[in-house]
């Protein structure tokens, strides 16, 4: 998507909020944002404040969600590829925990990042920028900040999660576009640690902190109901003061700085709106529980961790928040230490551990079924949560897929990315656009053409994705 | 010689390497000018490019530039022009956020440490992108700041107060309070607009929760305001493309945010406005000022901080195997050590530069103290740090001392290969590139019976390894006295330390040394040193790396650092004078109004 149309979306979303606040007046507004809050109050979650509308128009069809699911440092292709054929596989050891799902799984094995032969940036580099938005990293525009940093700076393009939240955006206004849930992604802000990008060189970070993600959908715990209410009419009139004071400054501005301020503008106008956008709260919708003790920068918390973020994701799209989120586990280069499965062991000093070294080949293997065990977990909980027709879930409308930076950490190869689709996405006549329950093999195909097809998916008109020399056109054979 | 054979490798095969990187750092400094154009696809037709852009730069450039060694300033006819890249606004890192509610609103919160964090791809922390997350994050911590002061008027402003809490007495106190406050939170006049757009935001704060409500959304209302938000930067009124003068105002902003990480105080603010930062003179006196004012600890301790990348300290674990006594306190005493050095080198030691780099003092409180194996006595009442004068032959300076030593380390070994990066980067200014992408990076196990060295050696059997690691390690090895805790040995085990080394491609830093100590002294001497503390102090006060445009500014700095005998506080005020500190390009302005686009 080129920034002129990121724009038009901004755009269209602005002037849908002129229209509304029209339409109802300000006052109405106020108090129906009061009342929402209210109305919400009476659900089973005493924490309100992301379920502050009144809901927008429903949806008529199924929903479409996407969920990005990362993890790092690369897998071992012996234990991850299943045997057998494309519908009569036996999972090996990494997969394993997956079989309870294996009917709403799409294996996809050697699939190649084909677009990382193109420019700067080392391995682990160009897998993180590159995954999911295919196109070469920007060369820097200075000196890199790390020891031994090549000049990049930036992916140069806008993430296939992006696009479709993007595209989603276009026809309805949510809370959020899109949440980026992050588990020990660490303090730093470079091409490492961020795989999601608005637009080149706009790289979205990741919330790593369970607790701060689920103040920002649900609310503040720690506030109560009464004093949350006057906030969040505080809110509006504090927002609707600074979208003004944007306006006033940027008319004196030059053209550069006025580019930059626009951006943020753009933002306070957005959260302006979606303070009455947020979706119909479904009747599944409840704030999760949270630990509020956890201590959410300790590696040996991992699984606690992670677990919290896919309790706050399915509620998110429960209470239809969003319909696009990722969750990042730890960052390229992911150097956890993995108390959590009784190693004491960093992972990604394991990956690179050669393939004769059969204990550290092992423990790869281990925290690679970890992984597997809570992505098991996390469709679990999306299945766990009726909707649409019945015996449907939200796993029959939320696209998973599991990404890596690499395909094997000890050889930093980019080729053979370990993808799994699991859960689908709903066609026009509310079926299943993707054909489960399989593994697919690939030779010499790029994962552009498998972000093509699922743009297609979700209804984005989209030929090819990123890097035109890599991208030859839709994926075949995933429905 | 002797490093040099050991490695494998010749003299023409070091120059060789040294024209490579030579031309790598060309390319780097004109990225800025690659990313506009249509990437070309294979990077080696890149540089091909990028070459061919910067040529011409660098030939207008050159009058000015100079080598080394060239001596004072000749070139003045072609420095008498001002110049500065063009750059756009940025917005408050999260020090300068914290710092700067801290002394606005005195009621000791620090919300920034939760913001999503600033970019720090120039090695440097700037304010990047603003993302949906962050810009949700500013509003978040303006309500509940402007609640914390609501809660506590008295605290922000004793007026304030003192107000009246309805009626229009009450209005008329908290306009007051206002037109006070925005001017030191917007570091700048207030005009009437945004002073009644204020106060109509108080009167619907008011309408949902009384004067307090009314606080704390005109409280909120101002941290979220882009001009609290963002770095204000004036236009010099000139067509544009053409480059002039800041006005004094925006001096004053940039002068405490480099000096005090935080915004102008009044008296600064009125220097301003009367004109006293108009000129040269007028600027530098104000910055003289500046450092002599407790708060100019912040900005040097900021600056090591982010130069030498010490919240590294934060997450320190050491093998209690191997550091006898290690515990996680001892993160806190490492970064409090550091710091008090840097103080000691600012202030006792007048900021020489020499001592910066010889200096065997080390600051210790009794935890660290315990853990060096030194005696911990008479400890300065204030701080609860013993002065610990340590041999001069084990210990000269930063990069010696105990913070580095153990940052610079594995859990249970020394590192003398980040030790050696970080002197390539972080004191000689040096670009290095990653290492190739399918080796092996993990350290080699501890092996009874080999030293650290013997150990790493394997980057000499491998021609591509080898390559760089001329480069690092035999800098590297130069720290083998020191253990993962930063602690000096003469033997690993039973065997004895050879801490022998050399500097390949460091100009006039190199050659054979035996030890750190040698090599800080080296350093300390150094043109290349110099030069480049000078680049580091020059990315932190202007928040950019330095580009073809601020050859002029760059070259002036060194001057003055050399001119002063390498005073570190003399390098500092000699900044707020170049182009780069006080000028701006002037940019293009299309007829615009508010409320598109």
């Amino acid at each position: 998507m080129t920034r002129a149309k990121i724009d038009r979306a901004d755009q269209v979303r602005a002037e849908r909020a002129r229209d509304v606040e029209r339409s109802l007046g300000r006052r109405e507004l106020l108090r129906r944002a009061g009342l929402g809050s209210l109305a919400a109050a009476t659900l089973a979650t005493p924490f309100v404040r992301g379920l502050g509308g009144r809901g927008a128009a429903q949806d008529m069809n199924a929903p479409k969600r996407l969920l990005v699911f990362f993890t790092p440092n690369g897998t071992i292709r012996e234990e991850w590829s299943p045997d057998g054929g494309e519908t009569d596989f036996t999972f090996r050891r990494i997969l394993a925990p997956l079989e309870r799902h294996r009917d709403q799984l799409l294996i996809l094995d050697g699939l190649d990042m084909s677009s990382t032969n193109e420019g700067p940036g080392d391995g682990h580099q160009k897998g993180m920028g590159h995954v999911l938005t295919g196109v070469e990293l920007l060369p820097g525009d200075t000196m890199g900040g790390c020891d031994t940093c090549p000049p990049v700076s930036w992916s140069g393009g806008l993430s296939i999660d992006q696009l479709i939240a993007q595209h989603l955006a276009e026809t309805t206004v949510r809370r959020f576009d899109s949440i980026e849930a992050g588990v020990l992604c660490g303090d730093a802000e470079n091409v490492w640690t961020r795989m999601c990008y608005r637009a080149p060189s706009d790289p979205l970070p990741p919330e790593s902190n369970p607790g701060a993600l689920f103040a920002r959908l649900f609310g503040d715990p720690s506030v109560d109901l009464e004093a949350t209410r006057r906030r969040e009419l505080l809110r509006l009139r504090v927002l609707d003061h600074d979208r003004r004071d944007f306006e006033r400054l940027r008319v004196a501005l030059g053209r550069e700085d006025r580019e930059r301020l626009d951006r943020h503008l753009a933002l306070v106008r957005s959260m302006e709106t979606r303070l009455e956008a947020s979706g119909a709260v479904g009747e599944h919708c409840a704030a999760p529980t949270l630990d509020g003790m956890l201590d959410w920068n300790a590696d040996a918390n991992v699984s606690q961790i992670l677990d919290a973020q896919i309790d706050n994701v399915t509620m998110a799209f429960a209470c239809d928040l969003t319909r696009v989120a990722s969750i990042q586990c730890t960052n390229s280069v992911g150097n956890i230490r993995f108390d959590a499965i009784g190693l004491t062991d960093r992972h990604h000093d394991l990956s690179h551990e050669g393939d004769s070294n059969a204990e550290a080949i092992d423990k790869i293997v281990r925290i690679n079924v970890f992984y597997a065990e809570r992505f098991a977990h996390l469709l679990d909980r999306l299945s766990s949560v009726p909707e649409g027709d019945e015996g449907q879930t939200m796993l029959d409308h939320t696209l998973v897929v599991w990404v890596n930076e690499l395909g094997r950490g000890n050889s930093h190869t980019l080729n053979d990315i370990p993808f799994v689709l699991a859960g689908n996405v709903p066609d026009e006549m509310g079926r299943p656009t993707f054909r489960t329950g399989r593994v697919l093999r690939f030779e010499e195909r790029t994962h552009n053409d498998l972000w093509t097809r699922l743009a297609q998916a979700f209804g984005a008109s989209v030929e090819r994705f990123g890097d035109p020399r890599h991208s030859g056109g839709p994926l075949e054979g995933l429905s | 010689m002797q490093v040099l054979h050991a490695l494998g490798v010749t003299r023409a095969g070091v120059r060789e390497m040294s024209r490579r990187r030579r031309a790598r750092k060309v390319g780097i400094m004109e990225a800025r000018h690659v990313t506009q154009l249509r990437a070309p696809t294979d990077r080696w037709a890149r540089r091909a490019i990028t070459t061919l852009i910067a040529a011409p730069l660098a030939l207008t450039a050159v009058a000015c530039t100079g080598e080394l060694d060239a001596g004072p300033i000749t070139a003045g006819a072609a420095c008498a022009t001002p110049d500065v890249p063009l750059e756009p606004i940025g917005r408050l890192t999260r020090v300068e956020y914290d710092y700067t509610v801290r002394d606005l609103l005195h009621v000791g919160t620090s919300p920034a440490p939760g913001f999503a964090a600033d970019d720090g791809t120039t090695g440097f922390e700037v304010g990047g992108t603003v993302s949906p997350l962050l810009a949700e994050q500013y509003v978040d911590a303006a309500l509940a700041l402007g609640e914390r002061a609501a809660d506590d008027p008295a605290a922000v402003d004793a007026a304030l107060g003192r107000c009246p809490t309805s009626g229009s007495e009450a209005e008329a106190c908290v306009e007051d309070f206002l037109e006070r406050f925005t001017r030191l939170a917007f570091r700048a006049p207030t005009d009437r607009v945004e002073i009644d757009a204020l106060m109509a935001l108080y009167r619907e704060g008011v309408a949902i929760e009384g004067h307090r409500g009314g606080l704390t959304a005109a409280i909120a209302g101002v941290l979220s305001s882009p001009r609290f938000l963002y770095h204000r930067e004036s236009e010099p009124a000139l067509d544009a493309g053409a480059v002039g003068a800041l006005d004094g105002t925006t001096v004053a902003s940039r002068l405490s945010y480099f000096f005090w990480r935080s915004m102008p105080d009044e008296a600064l603010l009125d220097d301003a406005e009367e004109g006293m930062l108009d000129e040269p003179e007028g600027i530098e006196s104000a910055a003289r000022r500046m450092i002599e004012d407790p708060r100019f600890e912040r900005g040097t301790h900021d600056f090591v901080r982010q130069w030498l990348g010490l919240d590294g300290l934060s997450r320190l674990t050491k093998d209690d195997a191997i550091v006898p006594g290690w515990q996680t306190e001892l993160r806190a005493s490492l970064r409090t050590s550091m710091d008090a050095f840097v103080d000691h080198v600012m202030t006792e030691e007048e900021g020489s530069f020499e001592a910066l780099m010889t200096s065997n003092v080390v600051f210790a409180d009794e935890a660290l103290a315990g853990a060096l194996g030194e005696t911990f006595t008479s400890p300065d009442p204030e701080t609860g740090l013993a002065r610990l004068t340590l041999p001069a032959s084990e210990r000269a300076g930063l990069l010696t001392q105990p913070a580095l030593m153990a940052l610079l380390a594995k859990p249970n070994q020394s590192d003398p290969i980040h030790r050696g990066v970080f002197v390539r980067t972080r004191v000689l200014c040096d670009v290095l590139e990653a290492p190739p992408a399918d080796v092996d990076l993990t350290p080699p196990d501890l092996a009874p019976g080999l030293t650290t060295r013997q150990r790493f050696d394997m980057h000499r059997t491998e021609p591509r390894c080898a390559a760089c690691h001329t480069l690092i390690d035999p800098i590297g090895y130069g720290f083998e006295h020191y253990d993962a805790m930063g602690v000096f040995r003469t033997h690993e085990g039973e065997l004895s330390i050879d801490a022998r080394g050399e500097v390949f491609d460091g100009e006039d830093a190199n050659g054979a040394f035996d030890g750190a100590v040698e090599l800080s002294e080296r350093l300390a001497q150094s043109r290349v040193a110099q030069r480049c503390m000078a680049r580091q102090v020059f990315r932190f006060a202007v928040g950019r790396i330095e580009q073809n445009r601020d050859t002029c500014s760059t070259r002036v700095l060194d001057h003055a650092f050399s001119r002063s005998d390498l005073d570190l506080r003399e390098l500092m005020i000699a900044i707020v004078r170049t182009d780069a500190f006080r000028m701006r390009r002037v940019q293009e302005h299309d007829p615009v109004t508010g409320s598109e686009p």
